[in-house]
């Protein structure tokens, strides 16, 4: 691993008295696609979370250990997570577009963070919407509702959306499990191009999916982060025997 | 209790090991026609009728169409090859296996690819059995019986490996090869010295040459299925000959 985005130290993660991490350490590996797969409930949303403070939002949600983004830490209360937010961006499992204009939806972060200049604004939208991959598809309807869109062309506004922010990690909870098979390609096929510059951290129940477009697989069990390796190796041959039972399906 | 798609990849380890063995068993039988020049049992090695079945799903909603048909034993090799492989990619396509489920399917397809190829060695023999002239044998076949127990043994073991999952039983292989060649090289040699001397054995000695190479083939089919087993077993490659 050349370089790291993310590092966790000895995580430890609970809601309320339920313990949801359970000491994890993994390491992120900068420009890669790293995949998060588990069963249900193992903790991994709570650990992409993490990464961007989401968890702060959730009462009685507390948290030990150490989180580094490029070596510096952010779980402490030092850290400005609004600031934090727009380094590292997150998109949702269901696409979840402003009830505004798609030009609205793609210029409503850089609005918050103080950009007024319409030209700016415009260079801003179509350079977010090309990356993307939706701007071919909406450019002469930008000031129409966004929710007119499709399943997919909204989860892609989503992305553009948090492109213009200019973010440095993306991270993606299932974003592509309420979208149909060619959606889904699409998306595919935008995350392989995305970690040119950025770095993609992605929770996914598709296994299929998470061979397919990620570097790295991480796999998680019960909060614990059972094994982490290339995704070559998790998938031909992972050195845990939990991590076999999930994959090929003998689990449970 | 397995899932629907673990047992049936149980049930296609399964056929892939009754057709291996029925590859072998041709080999070895026609080996044996051949060495008594038994002609009539190498004609009915290679073209003794089979039962071949066929099932064909409806898309329609009809009931499955079954078909049981009588071939050939050298056309049921060449059927129930294209049909097991057809199986092994509609396991793949369905189910999408990962880890050591992919890598079992794919040592069952090479070791398809290998046992038809070892079963059509077998009706090539046959063939060279049923050309031979009225005669008898050459200095005991110049050491091609050894050469065939020691590359059917090899073959046996490759398929009992292939069952169990013992790696110890295919250990000693790359050694086993070497015996093997050796053997060829000496029997090519051999069997030149003794057409040199006296040219009305060479109908014998070139078919002899021809089996030799054959059974050479065969021991490294088995060596290549072995390195498969492995690599099914451990997820590690490694390079046996």
């Amino acid at each position: 691993m050349k370089e790291k985005a993310l590092e966790t130290k000895n995580l430890d993660l609970y809601y309320g008295e339920a313990q949801a991490l359970d000491c994890v350490n993994i390491k992120i590996p900068k420009h890669k696609v790293t995949a998060l797969i588990g069963p249900s409930g193992c903790g991994k949303s709570t650990l992409l979370r993490c990464f961007n403070r989401m968890n702060d939002l959730i009462p009685g949600c507390s948290m030990k250990g150490s989180i580094l983004y490029h070596g510096r830490e952010i779980a402490g209360r030092s850290t400005d997570v609004v600031d934090l937010r727009k380094k590292i961006g997150m998109v949702f499992q269901q696409p979840n577009p402003f009830p505004k204009s798609i030009f609205e939806n793609v210029v409503y972060g850089p609005r918050v963070h103080g950009i007024k200049d319409r030209k700016m604004l415009d260079a801003i939208a179509e350079n977010s919407l090309k990356g993307a991959a939706l701007w071919d598809e909406v450019k002469n309807r930008l000031h129409e509702p966004a929710r007119g869109l499709s399943g997919g062309q909204q989860q892609r506004l989503c992305i553009a959306r948090t492109l213009s922010v200019d973010p440095d990690i993306i991270l993606m909870d299932e974003p592509c499990s309420a979208l149909d098979p060619i959606a889904t390609a699409r998306i595919e096929n935008l995350i392989t191009e995305l970690k040119e510059e950025y770095t993609v951290v992605i929770v996914t129940h598709n296994m299929q999916q998470a061979a397919r477009i990620s570097d790295y697989t991480g796999f998680m069990y019960m909060g614990r982060l059972i094994e982490f390796d290339t995704t070559s190796v998790i998938f031909e041959r992972p050195n845990e025997e939990l991590t076999e039972n999930y994959i090929t399906g003998r689990f449970g | 209790m397995k899932d629907h798609f673990h047992s049936e990849l149980d049930e296609y380890q399964q056929s892939v090991e009754q057709y291996s063995i029925f590859a072998l068993n041709m080999l070895r039988d026609s080996f044996e026609a051949f060495r008594s020049i038994d002609r009539e049992q190498a004609c009915e090695i290679a073209g003794g009728m089979e039962n071949h079945s066929i099932t064909c799903e409806t898309s329609n909603g009809q009931p499955e169409m079954h078909q049981q048909l009588m071939v050939p034993r050298k056309v049921f090799l060449s059927l129930k090859s294209d049909q097991l492989e057809e199986e092994g990619l509609k396991l793949i396509g369905l189910n999408q296996p990962v880890a050591r489920d992919l890598r079992t399917i794919s040592c069952c397809m090479n070791l398809i690819t290998s046992s038809e190829r070892i079963g059509r060695y077998g009706k090539d023999i046959c063939h060279c059995t049923y050309k031979l002239p009225d005669g008898v044998h050459i200095q005991d076949m110049v050491g091609l019986p050894e050469m065939a127990a020691l590359s059917i043994s090899m073959l046996e073991d490759a398929i009992n490996a292939f069952r169990t999952h013992d790696l110890d039983i295919i250990r000693g292989f790359s050694k086993r090869d070497d015996v093997i060649d050796r053997m060829r090289y000496n029997i090519y040699e051999d069997c030149i010295g003794i057409m040199e001397e006296d040219p009305r054995t060479i109908p014998y000695c070139a078919t002899y040459l021809l089996i030799d190479r054959y059974l050479e083939r065969c021991a490294d089919h088995a060596c290549k299925t072995a390195e498969k087993i492995h690599y099914m077993v451990t997820g590690e490659r490694v390079d046996i000959r």
